[in-house]
């Protein structure tokens, strides 16, 4: 069966208008936000439930990929196609279908944007807490898939502690529900399940996620350090004094540089650390925090501690942060941006290591995180045009990402495995830890139709050829 | 079973763990709903248990995971029991770095140990449940159990970051990590919280710590009418206050002449000072130190002696409907209720005492039906006689058929907790 006879019935159910086969429109649809390119055989765009039904019914008829695609913002190549097929983009399902004030629950359709839903819900004095760099454009679907983090997750954890219920249309193409608006249900934890299953094992439509209550206080602290193991020593002392920020984040020395000269944040050009600090909650509690912590900052040898005076400061110090992986692309014609986790009381030593490896293999190394929660973001500064120094990014990435695991780490806080890590889950993970997770894949996903290898090893020699190699580009990083 | 099948099997299992951990005899004391298991056997390794669940899946046996006994009454009546899995040995503490607020330990420890190591480092795990010096670690993920802590801190499926499982073919495998940051894989985990050992063995599990605040303060708030104390219950919710607790107690839970609303809080006396100015007049009193501690003591150990226990989840706007609806029903079928629970988050506990069977299977199924589709209401106590007459599960607001496609990729041939879980 031709592309053609999908296209063409696939038109007949979405609409001239929302079918893509010309290979010039296509060519939008085959990168995510960071690695790996895939170009998909047509792109669709529902409108509805019913569509996205008729799209994984017709898929299975003809025996088709599909991928599903938020807003491409993605860094590990989750809605990159491996094996072509139809890549369903969610952009025009974008309806906020229900805010329900009483039980603090807003149900939405997988293309909302991340901000817009917390803009919409402002009034209420309401938030949706996960908020991933990529927040401005990346999607509700999107960050269910990946099981996004943030800064703020520190206090407020990830995307799967804010889902509790999900429509899902799984690969066989049925319609099923998991959970609702209750925070428990009786039965298997599926919605958990989901989260951060990246597209492997169904495509949510109708997502149900719990709102947060906007604090009435919040403090923005700026620490600043003339060492690295200062900064990272101040971390675990603020929470051994028993506060837990809203987010704790960390920009090094060449971070700090190159971020104060395209941003004007105010950052210090100087010094060797700083840390980012909020704290958040009751007037009084933040205000014996901060004064806490900048206590617990000089303690621990801080040069110097600032506090945002005001909303237009905190906005400028989050700018910095926000935009830093922006700013590094005007030092580096390219660079490779890590997700690798540590406990947090490791950060000085790898640290100390990535600084090693930067040295060993000469390619500067950039390092900016959410050092609350031990989720480091190296990035590493190459030039795409050189092949050996592509090659040695790779090298420099899987010892940096050893290291993390051999402490107790993780290869990816918040990114995903997708396509950019699926041959290094065997660093984590045995074959037995594999393959039960590849039972639970195909207890959902018996065909493989959705989304094909993805986040597992591809297993050479069983007749699945690798689609493409790993190209790292100038990313915008989420996290 | 004939003996000669009971003396092999012993031989069988006693030759993966050693003599002494098999108990073939005085098998009274681990009868469960009636059921007595075939043999009990205490593995003292990971190895152990992969090598005790594939004996069994060959043979098509049926394993049942035990730790302290606190939960095991829940669920429906067990088809068969051949082999009781007694996880008390893996009870050690595999990781623990104050620095880190994080912790692994192994399935059979018990709260209370877990406790008493975190005390020190004024860390919490919070778990608040009634015997926390039973029940263990593996127990409380199999039933996700919870205490008046969820209201702030969620439950165990928030704060878990990884585990050690074996699958009922005897796969041993984990998933997750020991940081608290970590999306590698699937989150294998959120399936076997609340999966009542239906799905695989948890082995040990690595959790996320918090600080524990240096005071506390619990406010206890009484009304006249349910109606007043969810409303009061609202005010909490939509003031800047973030409580520890906002805990419901009916009048034969604390004061038999009102509804108590318990509003527990930490932080320093300023902080504590702005909690009694925000609840205002509301609050009857403030508890501190002992009285506090064993307000909410006195709370975990509710419902304890009752007979018939009705755990439900309900979205929060219909707590107080829900509550009032429970009432009239125990009114109309002459059975004593006393409620609690987690009342901002929709987490409620019942409790039924002092009926005939059959009101009971009325109250019960009755207040089910005025509930709406999203919520959840599982009968977690009851004489085994009544289990043959209700459903003790009822209805999930989760795909049935996904459910059972999971239970077949952890447990094929349906040989754990066999009959007992939901499907």
């Amino acid at each position: 069966m031709s592309i053609q006879t999908v296209s063409k019935r696939l038109r007949q159910i979405l609409g001239r208008d929302a079918v893509l086969d010309r290979p010039e429109d296509l060519m939008l649809y085959e990168y995510d936000g960071g690695l790996a390119k895939g170009t998909p055989d047509l792109v669709v765009f529902p409108q509805s439930t019913e569509h996205v039904v008729a799209i994984v019914r017709a898929a299975n008829e003809f025996k088709t990929p599909i991928v599903p695609r938020g807003a491409g913002t993605g860094l590990s190549g989750g809605c990159v196609p491996q094996r072509g097929g139809i890549v369903i983009v969610f952009s025009r399902m974008n309806k906020v279908i229900e805010i329900d004030v009483a039980n603090r629950r807003a149900v939405v359709q997988p293309g909302v944007i991340n901000t817009e839903l917390s803009a919409t819900l402002a009034k209420h004095k309401l938030f949706f807490a996960p908020d991933p760099s990529s927040g401005r454009a990346s999607t509700i679907g999107g960050n269910v898939a990946e099981n996004s983090g943030g800064p703020h997750t520190l206090a407020y954890g990830v995307t799967v502690n804010h889902v509790t219920g999900l429509e899902v249309v799984l690969p066989s193409g049925e319609l099923v529900q998991f959970g609702g608006k209750a925070a428990d249900s009786v039965g298997y934890d599926l919605t958990g399940f989901f989260c951060g299953s990246e597209g492997l094992i169904g495509i949510a439509t109708t997502i149900t996620v719990k709102l947060s209550r906007v604090a009435e206080s919040v403090a923005t602290l700026l620490g600043i350090f003339n060492t690295v193991d200062d900064a990272a020593n101040t971390v675990t002392a603020i929470t051994s004094e028993g506060i837990t920020p809203a987010a704790l984040e960390m920009l090094d020395g060449l971070t700090l540089r190159t971020v104060e000269e395209a941003t004007h944040a105010g950052y210090p050009m100087d010094s060797a650390a700083v840390l980012l600090i909020e704290l958040e909650g009751l007037r009084e509690a933040v205000e014996e925090q901060a004064e806490a912590v900048a206590k617990v900052c000089t303690r621990n040898a801080a040069r110097e501690v600032r506090r945002a005076k005001d909303e237009a400061e905190r906005a400028l110090l989050w700018k910095g942060r926000k935009t830093a992986f922006g700013a590094i692309g005007r030092i580096t014609p390219s660079y490779y941006s890590q997700d690798c986790v540590v406990p947090r009381t490791k950060i000085a030593e790898v640290l100390r290591l990535i600084d090693s490896v930067s040295k060993k293999y000469g390619q500067r190394v950039a390092n900016i995180f959410h050092a609350g929660d031990g989720n480091l973001h190296p990035a590493i500064m190459f030039d795409l045009r050189d092949p050996e120094q592509l090659h040695r990014t790779h090298e420099m990435s899987r010892e940096i990402l050893t290291h993390c695991v051999s402490l107790g780490g993780t290869i990816t806080g918040e990114h995903g495995v997708g396509i950019e890590k699926q041959e290094l889950m065997s660093l984590m993970y045995s074959d037995n830890d594999m393959e039960i997770m590849l039972r639970l894949r195909d207890a959902f996903n018996p065909t493989g139709i959705m989304n094909p290898e993805k986040l597992f090893p591809i297993r050479r020699g069983c007749g699945e050829a690798r689609v493409s190699s790993v190209r790292p580009v100038v990313a915008e990083v989420a996290g | 079973m004939s003996t000669a099948t009971t003396s092999t099997r012993a031989s069988d299992l006693a030759a993966i763990v050693g003599d002494k951990h098999v108990v073939d005899t005085r098998l009274n004391e681990f009868v469960i709903d009636g059921v007595t298991p075939g043999i009990a056997v205490a593995p003292g390794s990971v190895d152990e248990v992969a090598a005790i669940l594939a004996y069994a899946h060959e043979r098509d046996l049926v394993v049942t995971p035990a730790g302290g006994f606190v939960h095991q009454e829940i669920g429906r009546n067990p088809e068969k029991i051949d082999i009781l899995l007694r996880l008390e040995r893996l009870n050690s503490i595999e990781h623990y770095d104050p620095g880190d607020l994080t912790i692994g330990v192994g399935a059979g420890a018990t709260i209370a140990e877990i406790e008493a190591m975190l005390r020190d480092q004024r860390q919490l795990l919070p778990i608040d449940i009634a015997h926390s010096d039973r029940a263990t670690i593996g127990g409380v993920m199999s039933v996700a159990a919870h205490g008046p802590l969820k209201h702030f801190y969620g439950g165990v499926r928030e704060f878990c970051l990884g585990v050690r499982y074996v699958t009922a073919d005897g796969k041993a495998a984990k998933a997750g990590a020991r940081v608290v940051k970590n999306v590698a894989g699937f989150d294998v985990m959120k399936l076997l919280i609340g999966s009542y050992g239906s799905l695989a063995v948890i082995t040990s599990a690595s959790f996320k710590l918090f600080p524990a605040p240096p005071v506390t303060r619990t406010f206890v708030c009484q009304f006249a009418t349910l109606e007043e104390a969810i409303e009061f219950r609202d005010s909490v919710v939509n003031s800047p206050l973030s409580s520890m607790c906002v805990e419901i107690l009916s009048p034969r839970a604390y004061d038999k002449n009102s509804w108590t609303i318990a509003v527990r809080a930490g932080g320093s006396e300023r902080v504590l000072a702005r909690y009694t100015a925000e609840l205002g007049s509301g609050v009857t009193k403030a508890l501190t130190d002992v009285d506090e501690q064993k307000f909410w003591s006195d709370t975990q150990q509710l419902g304890q002696e009752a007979p018939v226990l009705l755990n439900a989840s309900v979205p929060p706007s219909v707590a107080g409907k829900t509550l009032a609806d429970a009432g009239q029903l125990a009114r109309e079928n002459h059975v004593g209720l006393t409620v609690w629970g987690r009342v901002a988050i929709g987490s409620l506990l019942f409790a039924f005492d002092g009926g005939m069977a059959e009101s009971y299977v009325t109250v019960v199924e009755s207040l089910r039906r005025t509930l709406p589709r999203d919520a959840s209401a599982a009968v977690t106590r009851c004489p085994v006689a009544l289990k043959s007459m209700i459903d003790v599960w009822s209805k999930s607001p989760i795909d049935m058929n996904s459910m059972l496609a999971a239970k077949r990729a952890l447990n094929p041939k349906d040989n754990l907790n066999r009959g007992r879980f939901l499907l």
